[in-house]
This record gives structure tokens, sequence and C-alpha cells, in this order.
């Protein structure tokens, strides 16, 4: 290595005109060169920097760490989750509908059965007669009822057989002034 | 992208963004958080960055923002934290110098750029260290191209003037 030029090139250097390359070059030259009493602590400064550079204290631990970080945000567990969700809630809903039809059409095909039932009773004439029974206690107590309510019609009755006789009391009046007259 | 490509071209990424992070928070663990969460933004957004040319600018863009939001949540931490990082005992932590035969002239060149102007620092570390072009650092930093230039110029002359006053031992 001419040292002429590592002169020049450090000289570029210390005013900011060097290249990367440049800089690099001056970096593998000094590093290569650690007892050079002449440029000392210009050497000093480009291993400070080649080792800085070197500097690398996360190892693969770290690198272990970043993976599994990712592997963890990766889980679509979310995603199917909903899907699944999705499945259900269509099922719940075909679920109801066809439960749905199947009810009314069962109740819609069992409908003149129920009209055909008689009951507690086996025998049509003998529920007949029961029917028959029942209906007249329930007249019975109707009438019975119907007598009490006759009473108060009395009051009916007499409230206007006063009202038609004070009418025709004032008719009479009536006439007996015309005939005065 | 697929998860062969994030592996192989994304994930080495991580000690470059780390770095980057470091400048910023000056505190290793907060850099790996950050570190973790632009990665993860990475893979979540992975479909919208096959357009994006430059993923490692892109990536380094996304680190600052977020070592940003950090700061700012983190202000009061931070004010406490910042002069301990000039501290010797304190640079022992978090440089790979302590080891090496010249790790008093390493931590003491630490120290310097540590003790830069922040933006003079972020393009330090993006232009010697990192390798980006000046167009590159522009995007990374949203300077212009000029604004760039200019605080890489002071950060080595200011790096050059005081390196230059140590003694042979790294002593100032």
């Amino acid at each position: 290595m001419d040292y002429n030029r590592i002169d020049i090139l450090l000289n570029k250097y210390w005013d900011c005109e060097t290249t990367l390359e440049e800089e690099q070059e001056l970096r593998a030259f000094f590093s290569s060169r650690q007892d050079d009493a002449r440029w000392a602590k210009e050497a000093a400064l480009f291993r400070y920097f080649e080792e800085s550079r070197n500097n690398s204290p996360l190892g693969e631990f770290f690198d272990h760490r970043i993976l599994e970080e990712i592997g963890k945000s990766e889980k679509p567990a979310g995603k199917v989750r909903s899907l699944w969700m999705n499945i259900g809630k269509v099922a719940a809903v075909i679920l109801v509908l066809v439960s749905a039809v199947y009810f009314s059409v069962e109740d819609f095909r069992s409908e003149p059965k129920i009209s055909q039932e008689l009951g507690t009773y086996e025998d049509p004439k003998k529920a007949f007669e029961e029917t028959k029974k029942a209906l007249l206690m329930l007249s019975g107590s109707m009438n019975s009822g119907k007598e009490q309510v006759q009473k108060v019609s009395i009051f009916n009755e007499a409230q206007e057989t006063i009202k038609d006789g004070t009418d025709q009391g004032d008719d009479k009046e009536k006439k007996e002034s015309k005939d005065n007259k | 992208m697929t998860l062969e490509e994030f592996t192989n071209e994304v994930l080495p990424l991580k000690n470059k963004l780390h770095r980057f992070a470091v400048r910023f928070l000056g505190d290793d663990m907060e850099a790996q958080d950050v570190v973790q969460e632009v990665l993860i933004k990475v893979w979540h957004r992975r479909e919208e960055l096959d357009r994006v040319d430059n993923m490692e600018a892109w990536c380094m863009t996304v680190t600052r923002n977020l070592s940003l939001d950090k700061l700012k949540s983190t202000k009061r931490k931070n004010t406490v934290q910042m002069p301990d990082g000039l501290d010797v005992s304190e640079d022992h932590k978090r440089t790979p110098f302590h080891s090496t035969a010249a790790g008093d002239m390493m931590n003491n060149i630490d120290k310097l750029m540590i003790s830069l102007p922040e933006k003079q620092r972020q393009v330090m570390q993006l232009r010697d260290i990192e390798g980006f072009s000046y167009k590159e650092i522009s995007e990374i930093l949203t300077l212009d191209l000029n604004q760039v230039k200019v605080n890489l110029f002071r950060a080595r002359k200011f790096i050059r003037e005081k390196l230059f006053e140590m003694n042979a031992y790294g002593l100032q």
C-alpha cells in the first residue's frame, strides 16, 4: 500500500471528501496495521469504527424470540373462530326454519284427528249424553239467575208506569183548560 | 416477503439497528426492545414493504422513530441516565473494547463519540460505522444533504482535534 495514498485519503477523509469505498479502504488498511507509529491515532479511530461495526450483541437467542413473536401473531386463530361462528349462525337459522316448517306441517296434518277426538269418552253416544247433561245443568243455573234478575226488572216496570201516569195526567189538565175556554 | 426472506434479509440487520438505537437511547435493553418492535413491524407490514427498494434504510428510519418515541416517553429517566453514560466505568458495560490491549484508547474514542451533539453523533455513526451513503443518511434522519455533510464535517473535526490532544496512552 502506497503511504502517500493513505495520507491523501486521510486528508480527504477529514475534509469529508472521501467516497464510501475510500473510507472502506482506510478501514481495511488500518485494521491490518495496528502498530504503525505514524498513524497511531488514525489507526485507533478506524479500528474503533471497524470494531463498532462488528459489535453484535444480539445473537441467536434474539432471533428465536423474534421468530416466536412472529409465529404467535401469525396463528389465524381469530379468523378460524369467526368462520366457525358464521357456520354456527347459518346452521342455527336453518335449524329454526326446518323445525318451524316441520311442526307447522305436522300441525296441519293432525288437525282432522283432533276433531274426531272425544276427550275422556270412548263412545260418541255417551259423550253426547254427557255433553247434553252438562249443557242442561248450565242452562238450569242460568235460569235460576234469571229469576233474580227479573226482580230487578220490577223496578224498571214501576218506573215506566209512573212515567206514563204523569204523562196522562198532563194531557187531562190540558183538555180541561181547553174545555173551559 | 416469505419467512425465509425475512430470516435471511431482515433479521441480520438486527445488530445494525441495535447499534443505532443504542446511540439514541444509551441503554442496551431499551434498544433491544426497539429493535424487536421494528422487526415485528416489518413482518406485519411485509406486503407493502415489498415495494420499498431500500429495506435497510427503511428499517433504520423506523428504528429512529421508535427510539425517539421511547425517549419522549422516558424523558425524565434519560435526563438522569445520560451523564452516567459519559462516565468511564459505565462505558465498560456497553463497549466491546475493555478486553482489548488498546482498550483505553478505544474507550476514549467512544467517550468522544458520545460527547458529540446528537445529530453529529448519529451522522457519524451512520457514515463511519455503518457505511451509509449521504443520501441514505438524509432519508434516515430526515435531514437535507447539506445538513448531513455539515454535521459530518463538524463531527470529524471535533474528533480529530480531541484525538490529537490525547497522548500516546490515550489520556487527555
